[in-house]
């Protein structure tokens, strides 16, 4: 995911405080010792849009074309990971019939 | 036709009944080893009928497990049933198989399969029972209760149903504890194994992902639960990988994997479109598929990072959103892709500099920003953009010429600060540049708001420092030091740069005979070298002023000193830099001294005079010809000083930063007879020989370098293969052109082509080398040469350069574009006139994108 906002989950009219409140709820949901580059993401994406000059930089400098995991994330974002119910699991050990 | 070839092809094949047995054997085999299975069924077959054995039965049986496979791969599952059932019909010799079980289950012969089992329990072989016990259980685990009911009640199959469904039921209901309770109950033979592996590692996939892939890998491929384990897998597969796999999988699979990634069915829909676009789309199709989703993306966003895609097909690409649906692009827009396109690519600093330029005079159109506001804060970013890419400022030596680049950076960004005060970046870039030309004035008049509104920057109160100390104010200075140091008490550089103020002011005092400031200044010195640092040179001036008033006992000072410090190389250097930086000739005064002639007296003190060189050459500490002349001889007669390769490569480096190039050439000829044709050496013995006049350098020095060249490219050695490159560069000149020896006649004139007839004259007056540098060989070619040369001798050598020339258009190849020019200030004044609006068609020319050439 290139896109920070995305990474972050916060619109462009964030608020310095909204950015650090994302951040820090991210850390806690992926912290380093177990999704290091998750928690990778969300640092560099911090860094990149924690003050005003930070985000005013980031839309007048940064090059970075949109990929499709961007479009993607912003279309239709990632979820909480959901547990699949028992018909899911049949469905699967029926042999996808 | 199809039914004509099977025909011929029926009608080639012998018939395996008028085949021996023992042909009949070895066609099965081999059809067996090739995987024809029908075709091993009908010489089992026929063997069979000749004279039945059990071998041949056991064949037989494995034909048509192979072509149960076979077919149920292809989806032919009740042809595959066919082919289990002939093959259990077969008795004994072929037990019930687990894939016969699981085909039964998977078609919904429930019953049948329950049957199969219970008549066949008793006599299956243990691995066999295991698969057969496996493939009930995974059914079992979460379909009806029909397998259960039609099994005995001490069937481990049925004796840990119950402990399993609760488990995949509590894992569905996120009731970790029940689950774990459940999973617990399951013992690790039971047939339900892999399904406490699989709900184990769903439990953990999201906080423990290292420990559920490591559950998963106990689940083996042939297992009945492999599935759920191949959807657990792509639940954890990293972003980059899942569009691959998920091409890979079935429907079931996704819809179990996905919902574990937390993807919905919509993100789903809009992945299998954007896999249709390639794995590599194009910007252009990028954009489009954007605008297509813009109802879900947002028109802002869309339009934003949809500007990003047209940055490299700029001008031809600023028509894509138009064509895809979208109003035309505003003139900021347009002059941000252009502004960024040739940041990235051109490499051409003023073009830069006025794209960035024209934008902030655009932003700054629509109305003058509110200081503070973003569009204020906004342009300020712009103007100073270049300078924070280019970092010109940093680099820059001022006073420049008013329509210099550095001026026109250092005017923008001063600009800047009207809008964005709050940047003590900005201001310390712009102090920095005024210090470094000495604009001591321009340095202050940014001070002073800077000091105003960061009183308590270290960075900022140690530029104001410097500039007190470049001013001569050194009780200023030292106030600013006081401050740094209540601030940050360990801060060195405060301290540092205060005694080297000192000692400076100290020796300018002492050159205008004024010893009594001298000696206060070298007491300042003394109260900020707390560490002692600076104790050998605060000494060596100390000495040295009194050897200005008094001789005699300045002799005896400095015979005091030099002894105190060893009386090495290393000493002689700290008092010979301070005698000449107050303009006493070293060699006068060692002489007045008594010292004899310097000399290395061992590795270490060598190294240390290196050092003390190389960290004065860092202080912008001048080395005098004095100096040099009086160190020169001792230094060449050190090169033979056994020291490390390291350590030898230093003593070059450090010589070459000093401009000292004989004892340089001593270094790295005394390398070289150590470490024959190392690169490094190899380019310092030659540079340092014949930088000055590069055509002196013979054909063998020249052959030598080149093969150096060859080494440091074999070693992956890029510092010196570059260097060398270079230097090879500046000796060989463009044919004709800058060459230091102009050919007399009968060579060419200028621009005259070259008779490939006079070459072997040519080579004969002027050498090889020089020859080909003549007619425009490349380096390449002339390494190419040379190694037909030693090959082919010099006649074949020749013969191959004739027809190279000859094969050439005897047109010359174009001459090279001219470098970009730089402006001059009053066309650029004209320029900005008109692109802030006083022409508009002249601003509409002078767009770039209007002009195609550009790109």
């Amino acid at each position: 995911m290139s896109d920070p906002y995305l990474t972050l989950g916060v619109t462009p009219t964030a608020t310095d405080a909204d950015i650090e409140a994302a951040y820090r709820a991210g850390v806690k949901r992926y912290p380093p010792e177990h999704h290091p580059q998750r928690f990778e993401a969300l640092r560099s994406a911090y860094e990149t849009l924690r003050t005003r000059h930070d985000r005013l930089s980031y839309e007048l400098f940064d090059t970075t074309p949109p990929t499709l995991g961007d479009i993607l994330d912003k279309a239709a974002p990632v979820g909480k990971p959901r547990r699949p119910g028992p018909s899911q699991f049949a469905a699967l050990l029926r042999g996808g019939s | 036709m199809s039914k004509k070839r099977n025909k011929r092809s029926a009608r080639n094949k012998t018939s395996p009944a008028a085949l021996s047995p023992a042909e009949l054997e070895s066609a099965a085999q081999e059809a067996m080893q090739r995987s024809r299975f029908r075709d091993a069924i009908g010489h089992f077959k026929a063997l069979m009928k000749k004279a039945p054995q059990a071998k041949w039965r056991e064949g037989l049986a494995q034909a048509y497990a192979g072509r149960a496979d076979a077919l149920a791969e292809k989806g032919m599952l009740k042809e595959a049933l066919v082919m289990w059932e002939n093959r259990h019909q077969l008795g004994a010799d072929a037990p019930l198989h687990p894939a016969h079980t699981a085909l039964l289950l998977r078609l919904g012969h429930i019953q049948e399969a329950v049957d199969l089992y219970n008549r066949a329990s008793d006599s299956l072989p243990p691995k066999a029972l295991a698969g057969v016990r496996n493939q009930l259980a995974a059914y079992c685990l979460c379909m009806d209760t029909q397998i259960v009911a039609g099994l005995p009640p001490e069937d481990p199959v049925v004796i840990h149903s119950n402990a399993a469904r609760t488990a995949l039921a509590a894992y569905c209901d996120g009731d970790d504890e029940t689950l774990e309770q459940a999973l617990a109950a399951i013992p690790f033979r039971s047939p339900y194994r892999d399904g406490v592996h699989i709900l184990k590692a769903l439990q953990c996939l999201h906080n423990h992902s290292t420990q559920a892939s490591a559950l998963l890998a106990k689940v083996s491929s042939e297992s009945a639960f492999a599935p759920l384990r191949q959807a657990a897998e792509l639940a954890l597969a990293p972003e980059h990988e899942l569009a691959p796999r998920l091409a890979d999988v079935d429907k079931a699979t996704r819809d179990l994997a996905l919902p574990l990634r937390g993807w919905d069915s919509q993100r789903l829909a809009l992945f299998e479109e954007a896999r249709k676009l390639g794995d590599a789309p194009s910007s252009k199709v990028l954009l489009h598929f954007m605008y297509r989703h813009r109802n879900r993306l947002g028109d802002d966003w869309v339009r934003g990072r949809g500007r990003r895609l047209l940055i490299d097909e700029a001008p031809r690409s600023l028509d894509w959103p138009l064509e895809a649906g979208d109003r035309p692009l505003s003139e900021i827009d347009v002059a941000q892709i252009n502004a960024w396109q040739l940041e990235r690519y051109h490499g051409d600093d003023w073009g830069t500099f006025d794209s960035w330029e024209r934008l902030a005079q655009l932003l700054e159109i629509p109305a003058p920003p509110t200081p503070g506001s973003d569009q204020a804060l906004r342009i300020a970013l712009v103007l100073r953009r270049f300078d924070q890419h280019a970092d010109i400022l940093a680099h820059a030596r001022p006073p420049s010429p008013t329509d210099s680049l550095d001026h026109e950076v250092a005017e923008l960004v001063e600009k800047s600060l009207d809008l964005d005060p709050e940047e003590p970046q900005a201001y310390l870039r712009l102090i920095g540049y005024y210090l470094s030309g000495k604009q001591l004035k321009d340095a202050r008049r940014l001070l002073d708001p800077a000091l105003k509104r960061w009183p308590q920057n270290i960075a900022i109160l140690t530029a104001a420092l410097d500039t007190a100390v470049a001013g001569g104010a050194f009780k200023k200075a030292a106030g600013f030091a006081r401050r740094i140091l209540a601030i940050d008490p360990i801060n060195k550089t405060a301290r540092e740069r205060l005694v080297k103020a000192h000692l400076a002011h100290a020796r300018k005092q002492l050159r205008s005979q004024r010893p009594d400031l001298a000696r206060q200044e070298l007491e300042q010195a003394h109260s900020w070298d707390s560490t002692n640092r600076f104790r050998a040179q605060l000494d060596s001036v100390d000495a040295l002023i009194i050897y200005t008033n008094d001789a005699q006992a300045g002799v005896s000072a400095l015979k005091a000193l030099n002894q105190r410090l060893g009386d090495s190389l290393n000493s002689r250097l700290t008092v010979a830099l301070e005698a000449a930086a107050m303009g006493i000739k070293p060699q006068a005064l060692f002489t007045d001294l008594g010292l004899a002639k310097p000399k290395a007296r061992d590795p270490d003190d060598l190294k240390a005079f290196l050092a003390q060189l190389s960290e004065r050459q860092d202080s912008g500490d001048k080395l005098t010809p004095e100096v040099k002349r009086y160190f020169e001889k001792a230094l060449k007669a050190a090169a033979r000083l056994l020291l490390s390769f390291q350590a030898m490569e230093n003593a070059c480096e450090t010589l070459r930063r000093c401009r000292w190039d004989t004892p340089r050439q001593a270094f790295a000829q005394a390398a070289l007879k150590q470490w024959k044709n190392a690169p490094a050496f190899a380019f310092h013995a030659f540079e340092s020989k014949h930088k000055e006049a590069p055509w002196k350098a013979s054909e063998a020095e020249i052959r030598r370098l080149e093969r150096a060249l060859d080494k440091a490219d074999e070693q992956g050695d890029m510092r010196n293969t570059q260097r060398i490159i270079e230097l090879l560069d500046r000796l060989f000149p463009t044919p004709f052109r800058g060459s230091p020896v102009p050919p007399t006649p009968p060579f060419p004139e200028e621009g005259e082509a070259l008779n490939a007839s006079v070459l072997p004259m040519l080579i004969s007056i002027v050498g090889l080398d020089k020859a080909l540098d003549m007619i425009g060989a490349d380096n390449e070619m002339k390494r190419e040469l040379k190694r037909v040369e030693r090959k082919l001798g010099r006649q074949g050598m020749l013969e191959v350069l004739n027809d190279i020339m000859s094969d050439e258009p005897d047109d010359d190849p174009p001459p090279p574009l001219p470098r970009p020019k730089r402006q001059s200030a009053p066309k650029r004044r004209a320029r900005r006139k008109r692109v802030t609006g006083d022409d508009d068609t002249a601003a509409d020319a002078d767009n770039p994108f209007n002009q195609p050439d550009l790109f």
